[in-house]
């Protein structure tokens, strides 16, 4: 009878635990936020968002090797827009005021880079991949560049690693 | 690898019109030089709305790029391939359908600066209807 006694008193112990789970796992439910979809996920979690957005996550389907790289628009104060030509040196138009902006374009991709400006660094504004033959295959990548210091003249330099092959490739231009 | 992204006739014709103290910054005069006065209105009216437009110029933004739009990119690409810049064409219809392209390219906005991106194309579309 002691036996039996004992028995039901570890059943009863046991019955309470597994109550006590249940409530426990039952809250925990209860805060967890449901998502319809992946989209909801990214709007709600910009770090997820960067994650999976940015260039850098290698776990995307295979980028092509960066294969060349130039700069082909610049932007300023004082001049406005000017497009730069292929192997062109330096600027025409004569550039200055306090913000200064470059568009760099890169056929293939980069895993890191850096922009300066007069040994500045510049910021990473925007980027908007470019597809050149229209298969709807990402061929390159055009990059804003952009900086608020005042000056009249300088050198924009830009420096980018490949993805894969980890090859530098550089580029720059005298800003007169 | 040779770009080949413009020829040294259309850079010059284009820099010659950045010149100092431009006062709009509409973008239109790149993108869509030819096309019709209604196509220029309902640009300039869906700008208003939305603060940017399709070249990435803000309003009030002093000729300052705020960002890179698929209208510009693809802008970039059709110049590539030898085309011009000139992507909103002559015509109303040729406006729609680029502005629609660059909508389906631009696809489910990821950011604010996407989801402004998109207000434009569509308020544009809805000014031309």
């Amino acid at each position: 009878m002691k036996k039996f006694n004992k028995l039901v008193s570890l059943m009863l112990v046991g019955a309470m635990m597994l109550g006590m789970c249940t409530t426990a796992y039952a809250k925990d439910e209860s805060n967890v936020k449901q998502y319809n979809s992946i989209q909801e996920v990214l709007e709600e979690n910009e770090s997820l968002q960067d994650l999976v957005l940015s260039d850098e996550n290698l776990s995307r389907p295979a980028m092509a090797p960066l294969t060349s790289m130039q700069v082909m628009w610049v932007n300023s104060q004082d001049a406005g827009e000017e497009h730069i030509s292929a192997g062109q040196y330096a600027t025409r138009l004569d550039h200055g005021g306090d913000w200064f902006q470059v568009i760099t374009f890169e056929v293939g991709f980069s895993s890191v880079r850096w922009a300066k400006f007069k040994h500045m660094e510049m910021e990473s504004t925007d980027t908007e991949y470019v597809d050149l033959n229209g298969d709807n295959i990402m061929d390159g990548v055009l990059r804003l560049w952009t900086i608020n210091t005042s000056y009249t003249s300088g050198k924009f330099e830009y420096s980018a690693w490949s993805v894969q092959t980890s090859k530098e490739f550089s580029t720059w231009i005298n800003v007169l | 690898m040779e770009i080949g992204f413009y020829t040294n006739n259309y850079v010059n014709t284009y820099n010659n019109k950045s010149v100092k103290n431009k006062k709009s910054f509409d973008g239109l005069d790149i993108l869509g030089p030819e096309a019709p006065n209604e196509v220029k209105e309902a640009w300039n009216k869906a700008e208003k709305e939305c603060g940017i437009n399709g070249y990435g110029y803000g309003v009030n933004s002093g000729g300052k790029l705020t960002c890179l739009t698929s209208l510009f990119a693809m802008s970039f690409e059709s110049a590539y391939n030898g085309g011009g810049r000139d992507i909103l064409g002559t015509t109303v219809h040729s406006a729609k359908t680029a502005v629609q392209k660059a909508l389906d390219r631009l696809g489910i906005p990821q950011d604010s600066k996407e989801k402004k991106e998109k207000f434009f194309y569509e308020s544009f579309l809805r000014y031309l209807n």
